[in-house]
């Protein structure tokens, strides 16, 4: 017996207490061969015998008593579903792993529970739908509220700086300095009533396409196409009243982190599929109410701006319809996914409120009017945009 | 031992091919050999249903569909007349992917609002938001593999016998960082030494029931392989900054929209050094990867048993795959100047169309073609031995692969 010890003790290295034989039995296979144990100090050691050859090494805090057993069957392994258990036949060896593992004092392995698809499969759909309908706009207003003004404004600088790379044509300068423009601009936001409104500066940016933004840290953005588009200066000014009403609503920050939550969220969902642009179409598609909705509230403040200025707002309500018009012609693209109302819903909601206008301010004179098409140096091209609006026009 | 006398086989019993000879000890010398009965036709019909249903569920079916893709390849993989067997389910996938979504989500979303509000510009934007996608990519890779590795290895069994893996997951992360640390900072130089490295700790861990599998690599064919490949990449870096944006700005693209056009243009009419360098580096690249499947595969031992090549790999097999890759590449660019010139509903459904095509080409055709070839060339020794091989009595793995699907579809 003290030969066979010694000749373990060799097998399983110096530190290792040698425990005694067992069968290994392979759950799946059926198959069985008898092992000689041993321990150190966190695993019990398994190997071949008589080889010796290493067979397997389990940990000793893994170790409990296999589940439903009949009297006397004494089986060890790791886990109630693990693939392989030690049968331990001799009363002797039970009694010395006994006391060399103490992990065997305590209860038996449980029997795992079957997965249950449908509960998993609702719940992150549950999950997701939560997520998306509820966690979602008040996450997006909290992270918000956390970014300081100088940060948010740098975040706007960011974004402007984006656009104007976006938007950059070679031989020509981006952002329109000049002068007498931008006086005549800054004399048509002042007959604007906007009291509430926090400071904001306005940029003017080189580009014949129509296009107008409000960017976090108080900036409204605007083209020069939106005065050769517009052609009257009372539709510009309802244009830099709705951006302002962007800003005067906070929608800058809240809708761009709501952004980055959804498309997180969707793209997870989707698992980055096509390259993650099905998981970017499904989180316009569902950010787009909610946008819809923010530009619906941006026209009723532009709406109670233009009143209380007493500026007529049909001129906003005839651009709006042009611009959806010819957007129209150039893609369709149902409502459902546009980020903004149809022109004609937008239109209406204007003209509700150009009949109660009794006396609306004259637009700006020719001189004015001369200058802000000129405020980039240059006229701006409508060319494309011109053509079918008169084509619009005409019919 | 007897495996040390098997792996230095005879030439001419090698050369014999599937006839198998038993010496003295009754262990196979010449090996035997790995059928892979892969027929296109069946494996197309999957690969049409799975991309079909995963884009009416607008991603969802893809556990199933990779489940599904997976036992079908598993199963055409016959060794000594048995087929490897693939025994994950498609469900499994799906609890891993929420398990992993709840658990990784706020990091994430965290992640990403940091990189979305970094309020810098130009370059300095672009540096710091690459610092924040190398990190995540540094510490989320190596965890979605280790807990992919493990679901696959769990899931695969010959002869009633499973594959698992031992690993420590600190360990594992610790290594790994400090390889692709090591990658980085030569850049990109010790990339063959790194990739042998990692292979032979990941084979380390991995075992066929009770026999671990072991790796031991030869550095210098794989460097040798490399070096070409990494040379052109330079070229590429050199070329691109100090030729193609200044041509690029000569020629007047200034806004980013004018320069993807331009450069797309440049690629497409393969002008310059540009294009010529880096269709060098997806050639030598390629030659690489080949050779470095070749090299660890034919390096590996499994407890006795151990995996010799017949012969090299077929040089049209490199051709065919070059010009896969190169056809894929040249689609891709397709579809990058129809992007920018067109609106955006169209382009998707156009590369909706170039990723059908794509994922058609590689599951359908592609694979098949390479399993074929690494199976002709693939022998085993020591198959006898294969019965003592019993299943170890590891804690089950019960979830699927976890982060590796939070983060993308990184596998079949």
């Amino acid at each position: 017996m003290s030969s066979v010890m010694s000749q373990s003790s060799e097998l399983f290295g110096p530190g290792a207490t040698v425990i005694g034989h067992a069968l290994y039995h392979d759950r799946v296979t059926g198959r069985q061969q008898a092992v000689q144990l041993a321990r150190d100090d966190y695993t019990l050691l398994i190997a071949m015998a008589p080889t010796g050859e290493p067979l397997d090494r389990w940990w000793l805090s893994q170790l409990a008593r296999m589940p439903d057993l009949a009297e006397g069957d004494v089986r060890v392994s790791v886990h109630a579903d693990a693939l392989a258990e030690l049968i331990v036949d001799d009363p002797v060896v039970w009694i010395a792993l006994y006391e060399a593992v103490p992990a065997l004092r305590g209860p038996a392995h449980r029997r795992s529970r079957p997965s249950r698809p449908w509960f998993w499969g609702l719940s992150g759909l549950v999950a997701l739908a939560v997520f998306l309908c509820v966690l979602t706009p008040p996450l997006a207003h909290s992270l918000a509220a956390l970014v300081p003004q100088p940060l948010e404004k740098a975040i706007g600088t960011t974004a402007l700086n984006y656009v104007r790379e976006l938007i950059r044509v070679p031989y020509q300068k981006v952002e329109c300095t000049d002068s007498a423009g931008l006086a005549a601009l800054r004399r048509l936001v002042a007959q604007l009533n906007l009291d509430d409104a926090p400071p904001f500066s306005i940029v003017v940016m080189e580009t014949d396409t129509p296009f107008a933004a409000a960017v976090p840290g108080g900036i409204v953005l605007i083209s020069n196409g939106i005065f050769g588009f517009g052609r009257n200066s009372a539709a510009v000014q309802g244009v830099v009243a709705h951006e302002v009403g962007h800003l005067v609503l906070n929608h800058g920050l809240p809708s761009m982190f709501r952004a980055i939550l959804v498309t997180t969220a969707f793209d997870l969902a989707t698992g980055g599929f096509g390259f993650g642009f099905v998981g970017l179409g499904a989180s316009e598609i569902w950010l787009a109410e909610d946008q819809r909705r923010q530009e619906r509230e941006a026209d009723l403040y532009a709406r109670q701006v233009l009143k209380s200025s007493n500026i007529s707002a049909v001129p906003l309500a005839v651009f709006l319809e042009w611009v959806d018009s010819v957007q129209n012609e150039d893609v369709y693209v149902p409502d459902w996914i546009r980020s903004h109302p149809p022109g004609f819903e937008r239109a209406d909601l204007l003209r509700d409120h150009a009949l109660l206008t009794s006396n609306p301010l004259p637009p700006a004179g020719p001189a004015d009017w001369e200058f802000l098409l000129r405020i980039c140096g240059n006229y701006p091209r409508p060319d494309k945009y011109m053509h079918r609006l008169s084509v619009s026009r005409a019919r | 031992m007897l495996g040390e006398q098997q792996t230095q086989p005879e030439p001419a019993a090698a050369e014999s091919g599937a006839q198998s000879s038993a010496d003295q000890f009754g262990v196979e010398l010449s090996g035997r050999p790995v059928q892979i009965e892969l027929h296109r036709r069946p494996l197309t019909v999957l690969v049409i249903k799975n991309l079909i249903l995963t884009i009416v569920t607008l991603g969802l079916y893809r556990f199933w569909a990779r489940t599904n893709y997976r036992r079908k390849l598993w199963s055409a993989v016959k060794i000594d007349g048995t087929s490897v067997e693939y025994t994950g389910t498609g469900l499994e996938l799906f609890l891993g992917f929420l398990y992993a979504t709840v658990i990784i989500i706020a990091p994430l979303l965290l992640f990403l609002a940091g990189v979305g509000v970094i309020p810098v510009t130009g370059l300095q934007h672009s540096a710091v938001s690459f610092a924040c996608s190398a990190a995540g990519y540094v510490l989320v890779l190596p965890l979605a593999q280790f807990y992919a590795r493990r679901y696959r290895l769990s899931r695969t069994s010959w002869l009633g016998i499973r594959a698992s893996q031992d690993a420590d997951l600190k360990d594992w992360m610790r290594k790994h960082c400090r390889w692709q640390f090591i990658e980085v900072i030569t850049l990109g130089l010790a990339v063959p030494w790194t990739s042998a490295r990692r292979y032979e700790y990941r084979m380390r861990h991995t075992l066929f029931g009770t026999a671990r599998f072991t790796a031991t690599i030869e550095r210098w064919p794989i460097v040798r392989s490399w070096l070409p490949a990494w040379a052109f990449l330079v070229a590429v870096v050199a070329i691109y900054y100090l030729d193609t944006v200044p041509s690029l700005e000569a020629i007047g693209a200034v806004s980013v929209q004018d320069k993807i056009i331009k450069l797309y243009g440049l690629m497409e009419e393969w002008v310059g050094g540009f294009g010529l360098a880096l269709g060098g580096v997806i050639y030598m690249y390629f030659l690489y990867i080949v050779k470095r499947a070749r090299i660890f595969l034919f390096g590996t031992t499994i407890g006795e048993l151990s995996l010799i090549s017949c012969g090299d790999i077929d040089l049209s097999y490199k051709k065919f795959l070059f010009l896969f890759y190169g056809f894929n590449f040249f689609v891709l660019i397709k579809w990058g100047l129809y992007f920018v010139e067109n609106p955006v509903l169209s382009s998707f459904l156009y590369l909706t169309f170039v990723l059908f095509i794509f994922y058609l080409t590689f599951y359908a055709v592609m694979v098949p073609i390479v399993l074929r070839e690494i199976g002709s060339a693939l022998r085993i020794i020591g198959l006898p031995l294969a019965p003592s091989i019993m299943n170890r009595a590891e804690r089950p793995v019960r979830r699927g692969e976890g982060v590796a699907d939070v983060i993308g579809d990184v596998a079949i």
